[in-house]
């Protein structure tokens, strides 16, 4: 009696552990996200495989450029020239954070702190 | 080897320049006796306490600050965040103009900010780098970078450093935020940064750009050509706590 509660008890746990797993093989995949891109600009100041893979990087380097160096040289890309600034360049072509940045960080429940303390103002956007 | 005479005295002659330095209780300079050396820039400013004194009640200086750099406005004095503020002569140099009995000019008010010190303590104290020095003088602080433990504020000798206690956007009103700078956030220490993003494009710190009074000068300390040394030129000045040797780039012209 004892030993056969003990497999049931058993055997019900395994599937609530498993559950989550189950559930997911059994259902379709979710969509990967969309982000939305600008519509009347085409160039990003990297290619788009890039800037998917490596825009934090980039990121990176122009804040270091511009607060530990100093260096504030705007960066010439295909004839434009880009301030190193999340608000000052990226923000200006993808303008609505929650279509661009939220979509893919959401999904994947990354949630960089940017926003903390840079700001971003649907009303102050041009 | 074996050390001559002359070496002896040599060394004996700088050790006891040292001496003499190092006991100094607060200096004095003037214009025609800065020692100044290697970078060829070196941001500093004048406060001009003829003109700054005059102006009472006068704010300009931190009201336009503040604003520009999303400073909260918070009443609570113990953690009030500040960047530029006004406090009383004989509190600003205690051991000068607190020591003197004329009380109308112990208790008169100037203006008091980071001293963007060549050898800042905080710069040395802080654990992970978030605080440090620029070639050009400028004590600069990468809020990427703070954890907050405060080692600066312990450290800074005029109590320039500011800690977020609250999220600071919950004293600014949205529309009062200026979106071309960021805010801060709740956890980490704040500071003045002698308008680093305006003195890297050729500008002026706000604050010399805000004072009506012409009382604040802002130039390079190291060209003897420059605004600065021109007004530190044939006036006695005063820096805060020299003793300490922290080299502070804050002049205030007597």
């Amino acid at each position: 009696m004892r030993k056969s509660s003990i497999v049931l008890i058993s055997a019900a746990l395994a599937a609530l552990l498993a559950s989550p797993f189950i559930v997911s093989l059994l259902s379709p995949p979710s969509p990967p996200p969309r982000p939305e891109l600008p519509r009347d600009v085409k160039e990003c100041v990297r290619p788009a495989a890039q800037m998917r893979a490596e825009h934090m990087v980039l990121l990176h380097q122009w804040r270091d450029d511009v607060v530990r160096r100093g260096d504030r040289r705007e960066v010439m890309i295909g004839g434009v020239s880009y301030a190193k600034s999340l608000t000052g360049s990226c923000m200006k072509c993808h303008r609505h954070k929650e279509k661009f940045c939220d979509r893919c960080h959401g999904a994947l429940s990354s949630a960089p702190k940017c926003w903390d303390c840079h700001v971003y103002r649907k009303e102050v956007r041009p | 080897m074996k050390t001559t005479r002359r070496e002896l005295l040599k060394r004996g002659a700088k050790t006891g320049l040292l001496l003499l330095g190092g006991t100094a209780l607060y200096e004095v300079v003037s214009g025609s006796e800065l020692l100044t050396g290697g970078a060829p820039l070196r941001h500093a400013m004048a406060v001009d306490l003829r003109r700054c004194l005059q102006e009472e009640g006068c704010d300009r200086c931190a009201a336009a600050c503040h604003g520009a750099h999303n400073v909260p406005r918070i009443a609570d004095e113990l953690r009030a965040v500040k960047w530029i503020w006004k406090d009383e002569m004989g509190r600003i140099f205690p051991e000068t103009v607190g020591r003197i009995a004329n009380a109308e000019l112990r208790e008169k008010k100037t203006v008091v900010l980071c001293n963007h010190c060549t050898n800042a303590p905080c710069v040395r104290v802080c654990p992970t780098g978030a605080t440090f020095s620029r070639e050009d003088g400028i004590v600069m602080m990468d809020q990427h970078r703070c954890i907050g433990c405060r080692y600066c504020m312990a450290a800074c000798p005029y109590g320039s450093r500011s800690f977020n206690w609250y999220d600071p956007r919950r004293f600014l009103s949205e529309d009062a935020i200026n979106p071309d700078y960021p805010t801060r956030t709740r956890g980490v220490v704040e500071k003045c940064d002698f308008c680093a993003e305006r003195l890297d494009t050729g500008g002026r710190p706000l604050c010399v750009e805000a004072c009506r009074a012409g009382a604040l000068i802002h130039g390079n300390l190291n060209d003897p050509g420059s605004d600065l040394r021109r007004a530190l030129q044939g006036r006695f000045a005063l820096r805060r706590r020299a003793e300490l040797d922290t080299d502070p780039g804050i002049y205030y012209l007597l």
